[in-house]
């Protein structure tokens, strides 16, 4: 027989963490395809009913979002792209600026950064509100109305979010590199506005436009899936919203980061 | 002979599971049939599984063991276009307030299922609602949210939203519990009238089911009674038979409250 060289707690510890991991997963994959055979099949059901539901988590996780993004993106371009800018031409690599930029700011940052702002802002409202209406019971309310749960209150959420990740995303990244540009500017670089975004226009590839939206979206959809899963997909009590809102957020924070380390490897291979 | 009419559900050595846990059985050997036209009281003490029969009734929660049949539809002989869903032959409304959607309004709630199966406007239905919130007492709050109204008038929003979808048996989990001496007058005035006068609200006919930790409200109401008592289901037969019962339990569930 194999001697652990851990102490049997410790691998026990680990190997229950495990398990209730894998466990989790499970239930939240299964999730996952109910929300989009619900979304598959139910789209133009109660359409006067949900498609304004989803217009309103559009405007929730998008429009709503917009002053944040917009001071993000101000502050991001000033920090991050002005200063590269700055570096790179006083080290005579100003032909890399493009590809700097593209890979830190359209592959990265840009979609990570919006993620990370729905899910603090948006994510956290889902979960504690999702949680509420199952802590009072009222999903059984409207299953027994025959309401079906994941229609009315799921589906909506994860379109908002999803296209919400994504045009935020293309805000913080637009709104990044004009304020990189005038940080800049502001610093006397010797590059001309036309041989920034000349450069910037070359390092773009019709894969980067594809990508983003294929990312942003996943990231959002795996937002929207993961905090109404902790809100919704089990029995709570209104004690456990709370705690349940914590493991939302780090679940989500976890996903978001592994899917973004797979996207970092179709990068590597373009 | 006279054909035995049509049961709109029937429960055949059903048993209760647990919320918490389903392995545990909480009620055994329901045989549950209800009828057109019938008034059920179904009693018990509080946590005996009478809110947990309902939502077996209703279809929300699986039976540990037996079976259920259902056939609302055929029964409420309503059409398609009369019935916003016809599945929907069975409208529970929950115990302790019904359960109202905190976040819309008393007529957005009222609307909610109407609009949802029928797949239209709040304008579409807005006659609707506002006959429904008439006939419960709700259109001065029409435009409130149901979260600062009484646990009375909550209730009330749960029943228009389930009198909505024009259901053929209405379930009502214990709907006196906790409520005023007004409060219970108008429920027990409403369900008179639902029943006996062919109200509007529900098609004709129709049979209603209640819950209730206390018999004497129902005895001059209800048509058919039982009790939950020991994880055990036993009919009480007709009101006579209930006024005469000698069981302990129902004795105490007859005197009135000190």
């Amino acid at each position: 027989m194999l001697q652990s060289p851990l102490p049997r707690s410790y691998t026990d510890f680990v190997g229950q963490w495990m398990l209730r991991w894998i466990d989790a997963s499970h239930k939240m994959l299964a999730f996952a395809l109910i929300t989009l055979g619900v979304l598959a099949t139910k789209f133009k059901t109660a359409s006067a009913v949900v498609h304004p539901l989803i217009f309103e988590q559009i405007a929730r996780a998008g429009l709503g979002m917009l002053p944040m993004i917009g001071f993000l993106a101000a502050a991001l371009g000033f920090v991050v792209i002005g200063q590269t800018v700055a570096i790179l031409t006083k080290v005579g690599a100003q032909d890399l600026i493009g590809t700097v930029m593209v890979t830190v700011f359209v592959r990265e940052l840009g979609p990570l950064i919006a993620a990370m702002v729905v899910l603090l802002r948006v994510g956290t409202a889902t979960v504690i509100e999702l949680g509420m209406t199952r802590a009072l019971g009222e999903v059984e309310a409207l299953e027994a109305l025959g309401i079906d749960p994941i229609h009315y209150l799921v589906v909506p959420r994860v379109l908002g979010m999803a296209i919400g990740v994504l045009t935020l995303s293309s805000y913080l990244i637009l709104g990044a590199v004009f304020s990189g540009y005038l940080f800049a500017f502001l610093q006397d670089v010797p590059l001309t506005p036309g041989e920034y975004f000349r450069q910037l226009a070359l390092a773009l590839t019709w894969q980067d436009f594809a990508l983003l939206a294929l990312k942003t979206m996943a990231f959002g959809g795996i937002l929207a899936v993961v905090t109404c899963f902790h809100g919704l997909a089990q029995p709570l009590l209104l004690a456990e919203v709370s705690s349940a809102t914590t493991r939302a957020l780090v679940t989500s924070l976890i996903a978001c980061v592994a899917l973004d380390a797979l996207f970092i490897v179709v990068y590597l291979l373009m | 002979m006279t054909p035995t009419p049509a049961s709109l559900i029937e429960l055949r050595g059903v048993s209760i599971p647990a919320r918490q846990d389903p392995d545990i059985t909480v009620v055994s050997g329901v045989d549950w049939r209800v009828e057109d036209g019938e008034f059920w009281v179904i009693a018990g003490p509080p946590g005996c599984g009478k809110s947990l029969l309902f939502e077996i009734a209703a279809g929300l929660l699986a039976p540990a063991r037996g079976t259920r049949s259902v056939s609302t539809p055929s029964a409420a002989g309503m059409t398609a276009a009369a019935s916003p869903s016809p599945e929907r032959g069975i409208a529970l409304v929950f115990a302790d307030g019904g359960r109202p959607f905190n976040q819309l309004t008393v007529a957005e709630n009222v609307a909610l299922p109407l609009r949802y199966h029928r797949g239209c406007r709040h304008d579409a239905v807005a006659s609707e609602v506002e006959r429904l919130l008439d006939w419960t007492g709700l259109a001065p709050h029409a435009q409130r949210r149901p979260a600062i109204l009484n646990r009375g008038l909550r209730q009330r929003i749960a029943l228009a939203r389930a009198l909505a979808l024009r259901p053929s048996l209405l379930l009502l989990d214990n709907p006196l519990g906790g409520l005023a001496t007004s409060q219970i007058r108008w429920w027990l005035n409403f369900l008179a009238n639902l029943q006996h006068a062919h109200h509007p609200a529900l098609p004709a006919p129709a049979a209603i089911a209640v819950t209730t930790d206390n018999l004497r409200p129902w005895v001059t109401l209800g048509t058919h009674f039982a009790l939950i008592e020991d994880g055990r289901w036993r009919s009480l037969g007709s009101p006579t038979e209930v006024a005469s019962s000698q069981h302990p339990a129902v004795r105490e569930m007859l005197i009135d409250p000190v």
